[in-house]
């Protein structure tokens, strides 16, 4: 039996105007024949085939072959794979992105973890910031699916003195945690950009005003007031 | 430009495309990602990178022009969402972001380097990382930079859509 599988170098994206995905099984002859057949419009692909002897057509073995020929990689542990996926003329990312079989987030999901955030909503109200940072110290471990720590408790306590230390028109226009344990807020203006950062030891922060050189420091948090001025300075400008 | 690392199949090319995958919900808010998608740890570890070709630190991409790196891209990512979460709360897959090499390696107030990193099995993957040595705070807008131009390449699976 002879399993042949199509190879050819993926252009840019840019250049594509369609990607189609046909794979296809014929197990009823006795034999497994499988085809991945990446195919962009009309071009022909040159095939690799790849023999597979009647005597070890067991399903790992075809698996391992798959795997072998670097295709499919990872999808194969049944031959469950081997089955028209659909065929998709649009934006290539799509169609991957059509093909997809896991759980994906759903518009409940999104808008159940949205909720869990008190929007600023650009209202820029205090009371809006700190509501957020108390919910940022409580973030359960792994909250950003990727094994990210909760802020502390101390990086809250700082961001919130930082916070309370600004005039009312100069408070921050985003606040996010970060799964390293920070508590960042941003102010954006036209070409400019500040963010400050609280991880409870440190105030990380860079602020670029315009097309004005850009100042930016690591410096341990000692107290609001002793924040470097040129931050200050700098919301100040855009705030 | 030479390769990295044995398995990748290639340098990595200005003209190519890297995908992140995305995960997790709590790195979206109202539909947009938020700099929660990208660790200033991950961009620049606290005792510096890690030179592993396959596990290299960085923000893990994969170059999905590359034979194979589409298909390599969607099965780490399911690979990701299957694997147990500490909190019990479970990964979903959210999409892709796809970026363009020239446009991650041109942010400015970096630089952000974009490393192939490829090992048997996963020969496309790639890091994106800042140069040891670099300030923390100096990376600031360079993450601000590149989480924008994931929200200009985003790509959400289907049932995804509705709530971006």
């Amino acid at each position: 039996m002879e399993l042949a599988l199509s190879s050819r170098p993926r252009p840019t994206y840019a250049h594509v105007p369609s990607v189609r995905y046909d794979v296809m099984a014929d197990m009823m002859s006795g034999g497994i024949v499988a085809s991945l057949d990446s195919t962009i419009d009309d071009v022909n692909l040159p095939f690799v085939p790849v023999t597979i002897p009647t005597e070890r057509r067991s399903r790992p073995y075809v698996t391992k072959q798959l795997r072998n020929a670097t295709f499919v990689i990872g999808l194969v542990s049944s031959m469950s794979f081997l089955e028209t996926m659909p065929t998709v003329a649009a934006d290539p990312v799509a169609s991957w992105l059509s093909g997809w079989r896991g759980t994906v987030a759903s518009n409940d999901t999104l808008q159940t973890f949205d909720g869990f955030f008190e929007p600023v909503g650009g209202s820029q109200h205090l009371a809006v910031l700190n509501d957020r940072i108390d919910r940022f110290v409580s973030l359960p471990a792994g909250w950003d699916g990727d094994d990210g720590v909760a802020p502390s408790q101390v990086a809250g306590v700082h961001s919130k003195a930082f916070l309370i230390s600004l005039k009312t028109v100069n408070l921050p226009h985003e606040c996010h945690a970060v799964g390293d344990g920070e508590i960042v807020l941003q102010w954006r203006g036209l070409d400019s950009f500040i963010e400050a950062a609280f991880d409870g030891s440190t105030v990380s922060w860079y602020a670029q005003i315009g097309t004005g050189a850009a100042t930016y420091s690591d410096d341990v948090f000692v107290n609001a007031e002793a924040v470097d001025k040129r931050l200050t300075d700098a919301i100040d400008l855009i705030g | 430009m030479t390769k990295r690392c044995l398995e990748s199949p290639a340098p990595i090319d200005a003209n190519e495309n890297v995908a992140r995958g995305l995960y997790s919900p709590g790195i979206f808010e109202d539909g947009k990602v938020t700099i929660a998608a990208v660790k200033m740890d991950e961009l620049l570890p606290k005792l510096g990178h890690v030179d592993q070709c396959g596990d290299s630190s960085g923000v893990s991409v994969f170059r999905v022009d590359q034979i194979n790196g589409e298909v390599q891209a969607k099965t780490e990512l399911q690979a990701i969402v299957n694997r147990p979460s500490k909190n019990g709360i479970p990964r979903v897959a959210v999409g892709f972001a796809v970026l363009s090499v020239s446009a991650v390696t041109q942010i400015g107030d970096g630089p952000l380097l974009l490393l192939d990193d490829g090992k048997t099995g996963l020969t496309s993957h790639a890091v994106i990382r800042a140069p040891d040595g670099k300030e923390k705070a100096a990376l600031r807008r360079a993450r601000d930079n590149l989480v924008s131009l994931m929200n200009k390449s985003l790509h959400t699976f289907p049932a995804a859509v509705a709530a971006s």
